[in-house]
């Protein structure tokens, strides 16, 4: 649960998600939920050339699973605190 | 199908009085009037949308094209499109296929369909349309197939990880050995003997 409790922290926060398949969105973290299935609001595309119908696009919702990566506000990252909870949760903690 | 009245999620009572559990057909929201696009220059196609416990079926109005029935499971991204001049609100899906090669199959196959547009005749119902599927999002996550663990899939350098805490067991030891004398690491006086 650990990143589900650090996502929460995020909301209202920008935020851009890379999906397994190229694509990138950035918006608004809306919520998000225990499988890490994401909200975004106000979003906008990384690279909007290579689909141009979401130019229309407000709010969007993305299953957890295919999520590659989260890219954080660097300000908001607390990059102690989460090693430190991270070697917890490894440790069995 | 028997087309079910929106919202309805009781379970079944048989003849005799007896409660049926909910199986995994029965219709949790139906949607009439909802044009499907399977392609951007699609004409598009009138049909009925409804939604069971683990998938979205859509089925397609007096002939047109088969009917579409999408797990949850394969819905990869849903969002709402705002009407423009040239369109009508409606909802975006991209599908995900479900395999770690899903990547070269959607650009394989020309019909492969990666992309569907919902599109209802009456725009009021494209938030109840982005809630549904939302929650069939939320009903159907992954089985944790992709080997997760206790991480759930979180990566991380294991020997960094490791060494941290090797590093901070290592101080526990030596604090309990020395019992924790503040002087303990003072210089020797001067006048004591030397080595």
């Amino acid at each position: 649960m650990l990143f589900y409790s650090y996502f929460k922290t995020l909301v209202g926060k920008e935020i851009t998600v890379d999906l397994k398949n190229d694509l990138s969105i950035t918006g608004t973290l809306h919520s998000v939920d225990q499988y890490l299935n994401i909200k975004l609001n106000n979003i906008k595309l990384a690279n909007p050339a290579k689909y141009p119908h979401m130019l229309s696009v407000r709010n969007c919702f993305i299953r957890g699973s295919v999520v590659r990566y989260v890219q954080l506000p660097p300000g908001s990252v607390d990059v102690e605190l989460l090693h430190d909870a991270t070697r917890r949760e490894a440790r069995g903690g | 199908m028997t087309p079910a009245q929106c919202g309805n999620g009781h379970a079944h009572r048989e003849a005799g009085g007896e409660e049926v559990p909910q199986d995994d057909d029965t219709v949790l929201q139906s949607f009439s009037g909802v044009v499907l696009k399977r392609s951007s220059s699609d004409a598009g196609w009138p049909g009925s949308l409804q939604c069971t416990k683990s998938a979205l079926s859509w089925l397609p109005q007096e002939g047109g094209p088969p009917a579409l029935a999408l797990p949850f499971t394969e819905i990869a991204m849903h969002a709402v499109v705002s009407g423009t001049g040239d369109q009508a609100a409606c909802l975006y899906l991209q599908l995900a296929g479900g395999d770690s090669d899903y990547e070269d199959e959607a650009e394989e196959e020309g019909e492969g369909a990666s992309e569907v547009w919902l599109i209802p005749s009456d725009p009021a119902l494209v938030e109840p349309l982005f809630a549904a599927l939302s929650e069939g999002a939320e009903r159907n996550p992954d089985d944790g197939e992709e080997g997760e663990d206790e991480e759930g899939g979180i990566f991380f350098d294991e020997e960094e990880v490791l060494a941290g805490t090797d590093a901070a067991l290592h101080r526990l030891e030596i604090e309990e050995a020395l019992g924790g004398d503040p002087n303990r690491f003072s210089d020797a006086d001067e006048d004591e003997e030397g080595m």
